[in-house]
């Protein structure tokens, strides 16, 4: 009985394996060729010491040009670029029942696939193949050691629920031809130094700084199952970052992100000119901003603030669903690398208004016109990009899957992605928060603003918060005090207490009126959300310090 | 008459044109307006007052070439311009960079700061990040100081009371170095050739060839007086192979060609045979057997002499060492008495552009604190006479030698330039290999031990642990006493105690050889060079060098599955 059991198992493991030849790249591609040529070998004669050979193997080379440039107060700070081609290589052994992988031997080494990031640039067949064995012989060892330490951490505790490291999925093969993009840099370095320099007009920005950054190329994706994808793939931005001082010392910010992917979809010079004015005229009435005691209101959430809350709230809870474990050491007694998102365990129940509907959709490029950088078609396991739906009609019905098993779900919904040095991990692309038609909850602004206005001379407050552009939910931040009158006055130096997913359910009032949030996760993605009306939040006055203010004035404006 | 005005205006024109770029230069300008608004204005803002300040700008041009089996990795620029603060509150007797000692000591410790700056000469952007960083340097100094005078109250007296800094004379000088861009389309071909080489070699499982080339200036300027503009090129060119022993030894071989100028970089034909010697060598060392752990006579081959006494005795003569209660302080008290044997002499010159014709990495004309770079005696035939000193005094030498030295976002200490040792007695090296054989019978062993080539190595100063060093060999050949031939071995470190080793350099030849290297320490990575013949130790200890667990590859290189 037992030796039928092993036969099996081992027929298993090597149809996969036999599959993998059958991906049929184009022919007249040297990269796919040298992953191909490479990968058929180790699948077959990859076995040190009969320790085992790999079940699953898959390569991921990225190659482009890369360019940034920053530059502060009207002038160029640093600049760089450069082409790059790199190799990401996922070697799995064991069984995709329990493999090597949602595992970090030790804190500090962290959860890293095998990377090489430099390898030839030209399309030269030896030299790329040499680049791909050798990573592959050190991921292969890294592999074979961290499973015997995952088998040794598993059984040393009493752990019941053991999900499948490995989903099964249906080979999936897509060719795109990519060009690699690039900007006209001499331009866009003059560009960008230009909108550096909107902030001489600006005495209360005291410090400022203006960065743009473009990748642009492709993607070659080859695994051992018989998936492979070639795909462009682009990420840039332009951020504009400016601080000053409130009266009593505190930090003041002032930032916005455009985020886009292709050259064509860069923010305009006007845009970012008018953009960095905007910042530098909203500083400069914060500059005058007091602090206030504490709040306990209705809380307006525009714009960014808004995509900051579902994010924070939301987003981020949904996400990277499989726990990665880790081993005690003498400096961390944690056991737990990274933690499941928060609400993971709440399928079915009850996570926001009932009138919202939240679902991630990567096929989608553009939301009215502005790009929308989490698109993709197949993601960065070789799986099929889809829409789901994560909340309907307030409830909790599905989360971000990648081929990692959790206790709901047992298949990847598409949404497998990493940063270049991570593993494939459940993340969002693009998420949209969609009202049910609901003439009472679902406003166009002035209205919202309105009934943000009544709620408060409703509760008898002297005046109602209105939060603009957030940096954290759980740190300082700066707000406008709005009066019965519509009047606007700064504050700071508050913070929300006993903030907690509650105030998803607690969302009373959506604009009609959508705006892109870009998403500070590791992989490009985006929120198109409403502004909304929170019925209760609690603020109180932060305990940080304020920093002493310079002592000299500013060198420019002193003069 | 006129002929001698003539002639006198082409003697002064240079200096003339150097004096009118360096009015029009917005870096000197706004370094310098910055320095006098920023010392004036902070000077009495608090109780404690800012006695000193110094302004360092790095402006910096560098490109990074790499090649491996005949493509380009590696196509990079990266050019920055990075200001570093030395911002100093009270007075040079006790300031904010006094040591904080004991368990307090780690809040103190200097922390690497990143602080860039505009790369083209506006002058506004660049006063407005001067003022920024100087804001918070001089702040940060306030709360150093005030950590200081805590520590000092509540903690034992120093064995060297000196004080914290000391005087130096002001320093004008200016200049521009430059560095033409050299073919960047052939270097890249030449690149593609040359690593192409390695492929041919089953047991090669990593190789590369790069060549790098950095164009730096520095902007000195403080509230003494300095205003100096200074600037070096570093161009290396290097390749390098590695393969690994069944039993995990990891195994190298490679050469680097450092110089200032791309004329100075060697011939295709060298360097292709320079390679072929060093695959030779890495298939020698691939079959070569382990030596067991020895203690006898043994030759240090010129480079290899250079790196041991830079790590063994160089880092030792470092002034700060002499002063930090927690270093070893070695020689603190030796100065005077004799260290090695009579035939050492021992000094370090940053002025030294060159030996022999080869350029030195460790040249430079001003220290990173604007002081004059000095040659400095450290041993004259064997005995004690000085050290290497930046601007923080030690007992007996209250003055800086030009030796301050840091990479940009680190705290300056004294550091080495190039390190020169010359013997006072020599031979030619066949004679000096006789003199090994000669020791060996002597001391009843069958073979000495050469040191071809070292990678490096490590010497511990602090007090903590012993003072101890460990050098790392690359290439090492058992010399028989029996006429047989010399025989390529592999796994062994070179370990002692630096006093008893210097004792025993017995010889030295007249083969002096330069090793141009980088030598990282607490102030950052500098440029450095050791120049030193080869010399004969009649007792060294080798010891089994560690080696990781890591197995060969399982499966041969792709061009190589048979």
């Amino acid at each position: 009985m037992k030796k039928i059991i092993i036969i099996a198992l081992a027929f298993a493991a090597a149809l996969p394996a036999a599959r993998g030849l059958n991906a049929a790249p184009p022919s007249d591609d040297k990269v796919f060729a040298a992953m191909k040529d490479e990968m058929a070998r180790s699948m077959a004669k990859l076995n040190m010491d009969n320790l085992g050979k790999p079940y699953f193997l898959s390569y991921h080379i990225g190659d482009g040009h890369s360019f940034s440039v920053t530059a502060d107060f009207g002038a160029v700070e640093n600049l760089n670029s450069s082409d790059y081609r790199r190799l990401k290589v996922d070697l799995r052994t064991g069984t995709p029942r329990f493999d090597n992988s949602n595992y970090a031997p030790n804190m500090w080494e962290g959860y890293r696939a095998e990377t090489d990031w430099n390898i030839a640039l030209d399309d030269n067949y030896d030299a790329l193949r040499f680049a791909v064995w050798s990573a592959t012989d050190k991921a292969y060892k890294k592999a074979l050691e961290t499973l015997s330490k995952k088998r040794a951490f598993v059984e040393s505790k009493n752990m019941t629920e053991l999900y499948d490291d490995m989903t099964p999925q249906a080979p999936y093969e897509l060719y795109r031809t990519f060009a690699v993009e690039r900007l006209d840099e001499k331009l866009w370095g003059e560009n960008i130094r230009r909108v550096s320099a909107v902030f001489l007009k600006y005495p209360e920005v005291k410090y400022s700084s203006v960065r743009l950054h473009f990748n642009s190329g492709g993607v070659r994706y080859l695994n051992s199952e018989g998936s492979a994808n070639r795909r462009p793939s682009c990420d840039g931005d332009v951020t504009i970052t400016a601080s000053g001082y409130a009266p009593d010392g505190f930090r003041l910010k002032s930032s916005h992100v455009y985020d886009f992917c292709l050259a064509k979809d860069a923010p305009a010079l006007e845009t970012l000119l008018a953009k960095a004015d905007e910042i530098g005229k909203n500083l400069a009435r914060m500059s005058k901003s007091e602090p206030i005691k504490a709040y306990i209101g209705p809380v307006l959430f525009e714009k960014d603030a808004a995509g900051k809350f579902f994010e924070t709230l939301l987003v981020n809870n949904v996400a990277n669903p499989r726990e990665v474990w880790t081993e005690k050491s003498r400096w961390s007694e944690e056991t737990v690398y990274r933690r499941a998102g928060e609400l993971v365990e709440r399928i079915g129940m009850r996570v926001t208004s009932p009138f919202l509907n939240v679902v991630d959709d990567p096929t989608v490029r553009y939301h009215e016109g502005v790009p929308l950088s989490g698109f993709y078609e197949v993601d960065d396991e070789g799986v099929p990009a889809q829409k789901i739906k994560l909340v309907t009609k307030g409830k909790l019905s599905e989360y971000y899957m990648s081929r990692a098993a959790t206790r709901d779900f047992n298949k990847s919904n598409g949404h497998g992605r990493g940063d270049f040095s991570e593993y494939p991990a459940g993340s969002p692309s693009n998420v949209f928060i969609i009202p049910e038609d609901n003439p009472a909850k679902v406003l166009p602004m002035p209205e919202l603003k309105k009934k943000f206005l009544d709620l408060c001379k409703e509760q008898e407050l002297d005046y109602c918060i209105l939060v603009k552009g957030l940096d954290s939910l759980y740190g300082p931040f700066s707000a406008w005090k709005v009066y019965p009158d519509g009047r606007e006055e700064p504050v700071h130096g508050i913070e929300f207490t006993g903030t907690s997913l509650r105030a998803l359910r607690d969302i009373t009032a959506v604009s009609k009126e959508t705006y892109v949030y870009n998403l500070a996760w590791s992989t490009p993605g985006t929120i198109v959300t409403p502004s909304i009306l929170v019925q209760e939040m609690e603020i109180k006055k932060t305990e940080e310090k304020p920093e002493k203010k310079p002592y000299l004035g500013h060198p420019y404006f002193a003069k | 008459m006129y002929k001698l005005l003539f002639s006198l205006c082409v003697l002064l024109a240079p200096a003339v044109l150097s004096a009118s770029e360096e009015a029009k230069d917005p870096y000197m300008s706004a370094l310098v307006k910055e320095l006098d608004r920023s010392f004036t204005g902070l000077k009495n803002s608090e109780k404690t007052p800012l006695y000193y300040l110094g302004y360092e700008l790095t402006a910096s041009k560098y490109h990074y070439l790499a090649a491996k089996l005949g493509a380009l990795d590696g196509d990079a620029d990266y050019s920055s311009s990075k200001l570093d603060i030395d911002m100093r509150v009270n007075t040079m007797e006790m300031d904010n960079t006094h040591q904080v000692k004991g368990n307090m000591a780690w809040t103190s410790g200097g922390q690497s700061l990143d602080l860039p700056v505009a790369m083209e000469g506006n002058e506004d952007a660049l006063r407005a990040r001067i003022w920024e960083y100087t804001d918070k340097a001089y702040k940060k100094a306030q709360e150093n100081f005030t950590k200081v005078k805590m520590n000092k109250a509540v903690t034992a007296a120093e064995d060297d009371p000196s004080a914290d800094f000391s005087p130096s004379k002001p320093e004008i000088f200016y200049e521009t170095v430059s560095l033409p861009e050299p073919d960047l389309a052939a270097w890249r071909e030449r690149l593609k050739k040359h690593s192409a080489r390695l492929a041919g070699y089953s047991y090669i499982y990593d190789s590369g060839m790069t060549l790098s080339y950095e164009n730096e200036n520095r902007y000195l300027v403080n509230s003494e007086g300095n205003r100096i503009k200074t600037g070096n090129n570093y161009i290396t060119l290097t390749y390098y192979l590695t393969s690994r022993t069944t039993d995990g030894m990891e195994l190298s071989r490679g050469e680097y060609y450092n110089t200032d100028s791309f004329a100075g970089l060697p011939s295709e034909e060298k360097v292709n045979s320079d390679m072929d010697r060093s695959i030779a060598e890495l298939k020698a060392l691939k079959d070569a057997p382990i030596v067991e752990p020895y203690s006898g006579p043994a030759i240090l081959k010129a480079r290899a002499a250079g790196v041991y006494f830079h790590e063994i005795i160089g880092h030792r003569m470092e002034g700060h060492r002499q002063k930090l209660e927690d270093s070893g302080q070695t020689f603190a008290k030796k100065v005077g008495q004799k260290i090695t044997s009579d035939i050492v002499t021992l000094y370090d010159d940053p002025n030294m552009k060159e030996f022999r014709g080869i350029p030195l990495r460790g040249y430079y004309r001003y220290d990173d604190e604007g002081v004059r770079s000095q040659r400095v005696s450290i041993v004259e035939n064997g005995v004690l006479k000085g050290f290497l000193m930046s601007r923080s005094p030690i007992r007996g030498y209250p003055a800086s030698n030009g030796h301050g030295r840091r990479s940009s976002g680190k705290p300056i200490v004294a550091r080495m330039g190039n390190l020169v040792m010359k013997a006072s007695v020599t031979s030619t090296y066949p004679e000096l290999r006789e003199k090994l054989i000669e020791e060996c019978k002597k001391q009843n062993k069958p073979f000495g031990l050469v040191f071809d080539d070292i990678s490096g190595g490590f010497t511990n100063t602090d007090r903590g642990n012993a003072q101890a060093f460990k050098v790392l060999p690359l290439l090492v050949y058992k010399v028989y006493t029996d006429g047989r031939p010399d025989e390529v071995v592999r796994g062994v470190d070179i370990v002692g105690t630096p006093i008893t080793s210097f004792s025993k350099i017995t010889a030295a030849a007249d083969d002096d050889a330069v090793f141009n290297g980088t030598c990282g320490a607490e102030s950052g990575w500098v440029p450095v060079s050791s120049v030193s013949p080869s010399v004969l130790i009649s007792e060294m200890e080798v010891e089994k060098s560690q080696k990781s667990q890591e197995k060969p590859p399982v499966l041969n290189p792709p061009l190589h599955d048979k």
